[in-house]
């Protein structure tokens, strides 16, 4: 070996060194790889899957059996919390339902800035808590060399507006909360008249925004179907936050399809949208164009609409909104999927690419049957309205967490709100199941039991509950089950093998209850940051768990 | 110093950085694998429905979802019947007079002596004392909901 080739190779050698140890010190606490640790969106990324992809101490059931609550942030005025913390550089990000958007110190606690520095952001069309100030969770980005902190929210103060709270998108300096934009109104609201078809009523609501490449995407739904309101996704430039109009998608050619979920993005972006047929005082017929009840892939240049699956047709709209949002799982045994739960508690997955123009390619639905490529038929006896299964559920390697109705659901409904099913995506439909456990501290009733689950990369999952609960399940790869019992969460385990399904492990569980249990509930999802859980209550208080 | 000496070092000193980034704070891309199946009769059931089904007769499984009084001197009663993949339940009886319908896989129904094919949604009703048999056609397990009206 020359001098030259034995120079190169020493070089070559010391340069993937030193890669491999920026990259190891980057994930050990320096300040930078507080960007890289941390849970800077909703769903923690932008595929809305939920996972937090670097290891902690959060993925050892030893260490989960100590989490206690470190610190507590308590909102100073009412609203409470039904947005969902996101964390960055050692911060947490919220906005309150009582209008203000905080900045907190992750370790402890402390309100490091506010916006608006004094007033609200409210609206005056009070419908659910969807309406009560800030609803919607926060997203991390770089506008240049700025880290900006970007939320929808209602401004009834903005020049030119309704004065009642259109829906408007801001970028926040995440350093002090000084203003970098604020968009002009995405979502209008011209009147207070419930049921009038001659106001808007549109709202941001839950959805979060989407920051994808260069622009922000974000959802429009309307206040309690009351009512319906043309749904659509906005689309606005993330330097300066002005509206890209050469991005148009309206999910109705009248009124329906609201956005209630958060966009996701992978190569081209995903929404499902809620129902078009009915609201509060009215019916229509069928709109053309109907993507109402659909998860749709939509051009990210161009908001046109690539593929959409449909499942409940017009004639079946009960208001099965399908208000949960996609999920993008990059599974390794059967390519990126698109997987979201139908608010009547059906789950379906299809393929996510490729961006073919026509029917998507459905990979299965569950619980199984013969209307997974063509849909549900007014024959079938199915029934789909509105049962609540509006949360997204978690990705990790190939199995899906979240709220569905299960095999249950073609006989009882609602009995799925408290539990969570994990479903191996890429099996066949006889081995859906992989686990069922009913989640404590979940009660019943027309809000939510569960949140939304979040997972570790060695398959720990958090949720939390509406009786103020955070609940730790480990997959049974990672702890031993507690034991069996039957897929068909109505069937007795010792008759489930004779009525034809599969005993499916029970998995173990950590039940943490806050302070405010069992009437400070939680609504959104817990933050996985940096080996802590940041979690808020809708009677307005972050938490911060760590073992 | 020779080549595969220098790849030797240098894959040492590769695999030592690697190895300390395997610990907590550190990306892990662990594959989930297939559960091993769970074996039947092994016991160890840690969890049972509030409402569970029994078996009432051979191959056909029953539970009580509902039940409350009816009009004047009658007794309302909704009743999930499930029968295995492929099998037959025969010579079913209610406790009244019901209407039928099929909430999940597909059925041959003989009533009186003829038979008929029920898929999803389908519906029958049912005289009280009539008897009925009912076989699974599908892979999976039938379920039919029964609303029941009987007099007390």
């Amino acid at each position: 070996m020359n001098r030259r080739t034995l120079t190169l190779v020493l070089a070559a050698f010391a340069f993937l060194f030193l890669l491999a140890m920026a990259a190891c010190t980057g994930c050990n606490g320096c300040t930078s790889c507080n960007l890289t640790v941390a849970w800077p969106t909703w769903r923690g990324s932008t595929a809305r899957s939920g996972i937090q992809l670097f290891e902690t101490t959060l993925g050892d059931p030893n260490a989960v059996s100590t989490l206690h609550t470190v610190w507590t942030f308590t909102l100073p005025s009412a609203g409470g919390f039904h947005s969902s913390p996101v964390v960055a550089g050692g911060r947490v990000y919220i906005g309150g339902g009582n209008g203000i958007f905080y900045c907190l110190d992750g370790n402890d606690g402390h309100k490091i800035w506010q916006y608006p520095a004094s007033g609200t952001l409210t609206q005056q069309f009070l419908s659910n808590p969807s309406s009560m100030g800030i609803a919607s969770s926060a997203a991390i980005a770089q506008i240049g060399n700025e880290t900006a902190v970007i939320f929808g929210a209602p401004d009834p103060t903005y020049p030119g507006g309704s004065g009642l709270g259109d829906g408007h998108l801001f970028a926040l300096k995440a350093s002090d909360g000084s203003l970098i934009w604020e968009s002009p109104a995405v979502a209008l609201l011209t009147g207070t008249t419930g049921s009038s078809t001659t106001e808007f009523h549109q709202q941001i609501g839950y959805s979060a925004p989407l920051v994808f490449n260069d622009h922000v995407y974000i959802g429009i739904a309307d206040h309690g179907d009351d009512p319906i309101q043309q749904g659509k996704v906005i689309s606005v430039r993330l330097s300066n936050g002005t509206i890209d109009t050469g991005f148009n998608f309206v999910a109705t050619g009248t009124r329906g399809g609201g956005i209630w979920g958060s966009a996701a993005a992978w190569e081209d972006i995903f929404v499902t949208t809620g129902n078009s047929k009915c609201w509060n005082g009215g019916c229509q017929s069928e709109p053309s164009p109907n993507h109402g009840l659909s998860m749709l892939r939509l051009n990210k240049d161009t908001g046109n609409v690539i593929w959409k699956q449909q499942p409940v047709p017009f004639s079946l709209d009960n208001d099965p909104d399908w208000a949960a949002g996609p999920a993008v799982m990059f599974a390794a045994d059967c390519g990126p999927a698109l997987i979201s739960t139908q608010k009547d508690g059906w789950t379906w997955a299809v393929q996510a690419g490729p961006a073919t123009p026509g029917a998507p390619s459905v990979m299965w639905s569950f619980p199984p049957g013969p209307w997974t490529t063509n849909g549900f038929t007014p024959a079938d006896g199915t029934y789909h309205g509105d049962d609540d299964y509006k949360r997204p559920g978690a990705t990790w390697g190939d199995v899906y967490i979240g709220v569905m109705g299960g095999y249950d659901t073609v006989t009882s409904l609602g009995s799925g709100q408290t539990r969570l099913h994990a479903l191996n995506v890429c099996g066949p439909d006889n081995q859906r199941v992989r686990w069922i456990k009913d989640i404590p501290g979940a009660a019943g009733g027309w809000t939510y039991p569960l949140g939304p689950p979040t997972v570790t990369p060695s398959g720990m999952i958090f949720v939390g509950t509406s009786q103020g609960h955070i609940v730790a399940i480990a997959d049974p790869q990672l702890h031993p089950s507690l034991g069996n019992r039957c897929e068909d969460p109505a069937i007795p385990a010792a008759n489930c093998v004779a009525l034809g399904h599969r005993l499916v492990p029970d998995p173990w569980i950590h039940d943490v209850t806050l302070p405010g249990s069992p009437n400070d509930g939680v609504f959104g999802e817990p933050a996985i940051a940096n080996g802590n859980l940041y979690v808020a209550t809708v009677d307005g208080n972050v938490y911060m768990l760590h073992p | 110093m020779s080549f595969s000496r220098l790849a030797t070092l240098g894959l040492y000193l590769l695999l030592l950085a690697l190895a300390a980034c395997k610990q907590p704070g550190t990306i892990s891309l662990e594959k989930t694998r297939p559960l091993p199946e769970s074996v039947p009769g092994t016991g160890n059931f840690s969890s049972e429905p509030a409402k569970p089904y029994s078996q009432s007769s051979p191959n056909l499984f029953a539970r009580v979802v509902f039940e409350a009084d009816g009009p004047p001197g009658y007794r309302v009663e909704v009743r999930d019947l499930m029968i295995p993949p492929k099998k037959k339940a025969a010579d079913v009886k209610l406790p009244g007079a019901a209407f039928l319908e099929v909430r999940y896989g597909a059925a041959l129904l003989t009533l009186d002596g003829r038979q008929q094919q029920l898929a999803m949604g389908n519906t029958l009703a049912i005289s009280q004392g009539q008897a009925f048999t009912v076989e699974s056609t599908s892979n999976e397990s039938l379920t039919i909901r029964a609303q029941i009206v009987r007099a007390q």
